[in-house]
């Protein structure tokens, strides 16, 4: 449905030329939910834009269906007001001089397709029944709370029938509550009505939660696409892994591809673990177990409580391992660990990558 | 859509490429030289300015004017901004009020009122000083120093909103600190709130002095008939001497020496307000500047104060002016004055010329508004909006007029059309070329207003419109127009306001043919009939009340309460 490749862009800031994309390749089916992810300052928000064309890539091309959005080998450029996508945008940019009904009226009677009277105002009705804000049509926008500021841009979007829903972060000024709220109801309504969504957000939860598919973003590039449970359990990159949760790391050396020598010792692997020399190690706090008794298994080692932080239905204790600070996520039903406890890292549960590939904490030039 | 966007390309270009146009025209004028053998080009003019020791006198005459002007205007300004904004003092509405009503009073009329009061012989203020200062200490009104005061006086609500602004933005906490360590409140005026102001107040002197610099209107109504001669009315007789044909290339040649300070002074404007960030007075938190208590002698004193500039600044010369136009020849008033008022000068009046003028400027008034938000709208949105290499180019061009003495463009419009369209578009004595240099002059004024409004106003707003497929045109006048609408009615009025007070300009262009009331009013004064001249502004005045107080009452209430965005 949008089918990405070879796109760059680059800006010119106060900081110089930034490549904001570089060789982004991409392809989303249709009827996908597909989410793009990154920390602010990866490109994500400006390559959706791009789809929309609000911006105009340097080069490659994009496909909206069977229609060429941009292409810099035929010249071509597809103005936004042109593309029949609906877009959600972090600032909702509900017009605040209109009411409700006629800021979902309005790309209908002003657009491009500008339907007959009785027509908008059912499609405006049946947008607004969609999002739930079907008694609110005379409302001034002033009036409208966050949420419901986030359902009348939604309706606003979907009433134009668009091929593609492009949302920019739509979650992101709305309270935590009601973002839970929001994320399953938006879920729901993109698989009923079987639009093609492509979503920018920084936030994995909502990746997770959201996403057929998730795209990673850092500085301008893709990292990784898969389902969010192929992100989690198998990253290709440092980075990726980080982004899905927090993750304990440490350098080492793999010598057969069978074990690594780890700054606290000697870690057993799964057989297929792929490279050796210099690597480092990582293994999520939650995959990392701990037992006031040694259950002697292997990849056990002894380690020492510095604290504990308690967070409702988990607890997050500090390890120190041969020196080295180290995290784990329990349970809290069990009894609180205190002093000296059995670490125990589940070979299946570590992961490798060569040392080339740079830690996300570490400074990136 | 792309059409759309080259149109709003084309329609901004237009102006710009005029302004720029009159701002050669001097340059070219100055060094073309007409003789018998053709035309050849040289700097003969300059030699000719240079050797007269008339344009030294006039060049003396304009910094002193200028000088005493930024000092009235400061001395008023300052104390007016730092009561207003940094005492207790009640009733902040009333005191703007007093401080900036003058905006809107022509300060051509001021300067009448102030030729009655401060007149050597039957000058109401210089009898009533006659019995205390000795002669010698008299103010001689018809001196670049007197006139600098009365322009100083009609600046000062100027330099006080761009003062207040400084202190509003300054963070108290500054001051706290140095009363917590404690310094007491004259030191820490003196030692803490006047140096971090300072760069504020030296960029409003500077653009104060821009002002001074070109004024036309204190120097016409006070200097010219007493031949004491700034910038401005020098360029002026150069164009309409009393004998003798004008000579354009003296007038340029002088034009482009002021246009050249002048850019220097803007220049230097520019560079202390970027100085002025150095102090990061202005932070992004919202704070009530800490407020000094006053007593209750306090409170007398900077009532007074207040008063004392209203009265001197605004209310006696209207008054005075009211008051002569009731009496056939000045007198003071006296039992036997109150027996001789009458209504006769208003019954003298050129009534048909002086409907005639009413009837130009009410003209002027609407389509130079309209004209000028028009233009600005689609220049803004080009600077603001789009991405187009050299928008900051177009900004700066429509900025120029600010900075360029208005006198300067009227001398080029009334040579272009005068001596170079004159056979193809005979536009010169009709009102379209008022029109079309009021509305470049104003164009500046438009654009720097809209940039700040348009920036207002949240990108994706617009955004939205354009990926729901909504053309430019159309986004403009369904989604911008109307979140714009406070500003725009704003601008509008405040535009027709400059408009209606407009003499600098139209002094060069003006023929009976397309006369404005400003130059009806100023052609009476010229002509001796100061009284007749006294009724014709208080007509002029009372024409005015209702667009007045339609912008006191509606444009800044609207002006502060937009749309939220």
């Amino acid at each position: 449905m949008i089918r990405i490749e070879k796109l760059n862009k680059s800006f010119f800031s106060k900081a110089g030329l930034v490549q904001a994309l570089s060789d982004i390749d991409l392809a989303v089916e249709p009827g996908e939910f597909f989410v793009l992810l990154g920390p602010s300052g990866s490109g994500k928000t400006t390559l959706l834009r791009c789809v929309a064309g609000l911006e105009r890539p340097d080069s490659g091309e994009i496909a909206l269906g069977t229609r060429i959005a941009f292409s810099s080998y035929r010249h071509l450029f597809m103005p936004a007001e042109e593309r029949k996508v609906g877009m959600v945008f972090q600032s909702y940019a509900i017009w605040p001089h209109l009411t409700v009904f006629e800021n979902v009226a309005l790309p209908l009677t002003q657009g491009r397709g500008r339907p007959p009277k009785a027509q908008v105002r059912e499609r405006v009705r049946e947008a607004l029944r969609l999002v739930e804000m079907d008694d609110y049509v005379a409302r001034p926008a002033p009036l409208l709370s966050g949420g419901q500021q986030q359902r009348v841009a939604l309706a606003r979007a979907l009433a134009v029938n668009p091929q593609v829903l492009l949302m920019d972060e739509p979650l992101s000024n709305l309270d935590a509550r009601l973002r839970e709220e929001v994320r399953s109801k938006m879920k729901a309504l993109a698989v009923s009505l079987g639009i093609t969504v492509l979503y920018v957000t920084h936030d994995q939860v909502e990746a997770m939660v959201l996403a057929d598919r998730v795209a990673v973003m850092a500085r301008g590039k893709i990292l990784q696409v898969g389902a969010p449970g192929e992100l989690y359990r198998s990253p290709l990159n440092p980075r990726v892994a980080e982004f899905f949760g927090s993750m304990n790391w440490l350098g080492g050396e793999a010598s057969d591809g069978r074990r690594v020598r780890t700054e606290i010792g000697i870690l057993e692997l799964n057989p297929q673990a792929p490279c050796s020399g210099r690597v480092v190690v990582g293994i999520r706090p939650e995959d990392v177990r701990l037992s006031p008794t040694s259950t002697h298994v292997e990849n056990e080692l002894i380690g020492e409580i510095r604290s504990a932080t308690f967070l409702g239905d988990q607890v997050i204790y500090e390890i120190s391992v041969q020196g080295k600070l180290l995290l784990a996520r329990a349970m809290s039903d069990s009894d609180a660990l205190r002093g000296k406890v059995f670490v125990h890292f589940p070979r299946a549960r570590i992961a490798l990558f060569p040392e080339t590939a740079s830690l996300p904490g570490e400074a990136q030039s | 859509m792309l059409s759309q966007r080259s149109l709003l390309i084309g329609i901004s270009l237009v102006p710009a490429a005029a302004i720029v146009g009159l701002l050669l025209i001097p340059i070219w004028v100055s060094v073309r030289v007409e003789s018998e053998a053709g035309v050849s080009f040289g700097l003969r003019a300059y030699y000719a300015l240079l050797s007269d020791p008339f344009s030294y006198r006039t060049l003396f005459n304009t910094t002193v004017f200028s000088a005493v002007t930024v000092l009235t205007a400061l001395l008023f300004g300052v104390p007016a901004a730092w009561i207003v904004e940094r005492t207790d003092l009640p009733h902040k509405g009333l005191s703007f009020t007093l401080m900036t009503v003058g905006l809107l009073i022509p300060g051509f009329l001021s300067a009448m009122g102030w030729v009655f009061l401060l007149h050597p012989r039957i000058g109401l203020l210089s009898v009533a000083l006659s019995g205390i200062l000795p002669e010698s200490a008299r103010i001689n009104i018809a001196s670049p120093q007197g006139m600098g005061f009365v322009q100083g006086l009609g600046l000062a609500p100027l330099a006080f909103i761009m003062v207040a602004a400084t202190f509003r933005s300054t963070n108290p906490e500054l001051e706290e600190a140095a009363a917590v360590h404690g310094i007491g409140l004259l030191r820490s005026l003196v030692r803490v709130t006047l140096p971090l102001v300072f760069p504020g107040i030296l960029a409003a002197g500077i653009y104060i002095l821009t002002i001074g610099l070109a004024a036309f209107e204190v120097p016409a109504v006070i200097g010219l008939s007493n031949r004491v001669f700034t910038f401005s009315t020098f360029l002026y007789t150069q164009v309409h001497p009393q004998e003798g044909a004008p000579r354009y290339d003296l007038a340029a040649a002088f034009g482009v020496f002021t246009m050249a300070i002048a850019g220097l002074l803007s220049w230097g404007y520019f560079r202390v307000l970027s100085q002025g960030h150095r102090f990061a007075v202005v932070t992004g938190r919202s704070y009530r500047p800490k407020q000094v208590e006053l007593k209750r002698g306090g409170v007398w004193l900077a009532w007074g104060f207040l008063g004392f500039y209203f009265v001197l600044g605004q209310l006696l010369p209207l008054l005075t002016l009211l008051w002569s136009s009731l009496l056939r020849y000045f007198q003071l008033p006296s039992a036997s004055s109150f027996a001789n008022l009458s209504l006769v000068n208003y019954r003298v009046l050129p009534w048909s010329h002086l409907l005639d003028g009413l009837w130009n400027t009410a003209v002027l008034m609407i389509s130079v508004s309209t004209l000028v938000l028009l233009l600005s709208l689609a220049i803004s949105w080009i600077v603001v909006r789009s991405r187009i290499r050299g928008r900051f180019l177009l900004d700066a061009v429509a900025f120029l007029p600010h900075a360029v003495p208005g006198i300067i463009f009227a001398l080029s419009a009334a040579y272009v059309a005068l001596f170079l369209l004159r056979d193809f578009v005979p536009i010169y004595g009709t009102v379209f070329l008022l029109m079309a240099v009021y509305v470049l002059e104003r164009t500046s004024f438009g654009t720097r207003m809209l940039n700040n409004a348009l920036a207002q106003i949240h990108p994706e707003l617009e955004e939205a419109g354009q990926v729901m497929g909504i053309s430019l045109l159309r986004r403009l006048a369904t989604i911008l127009i109307p979140l714009l609408l406070p500003a725009l009615i704003n601008g509008w009025l405040w535009i027709a306001l400059l408009t209606y007070r407009e003499l600098t300009i139209a002094s060069l262009l003006v023929t009976p043919a397309n006369v404005t009331l400003p130059m009806v009013i100023w052609g009476l004064w010229q002509a001796g009939s100061f009284s007749r001249a006294a009724a014709a502004a208080t007509l002029g005045l009372l024409f005015m009340t209702p667009v007045i107080f339609c912008y006191w009452f509606f444009g800044r209430r609207l002006a502060s309460g937009g749309w939220q965005t």
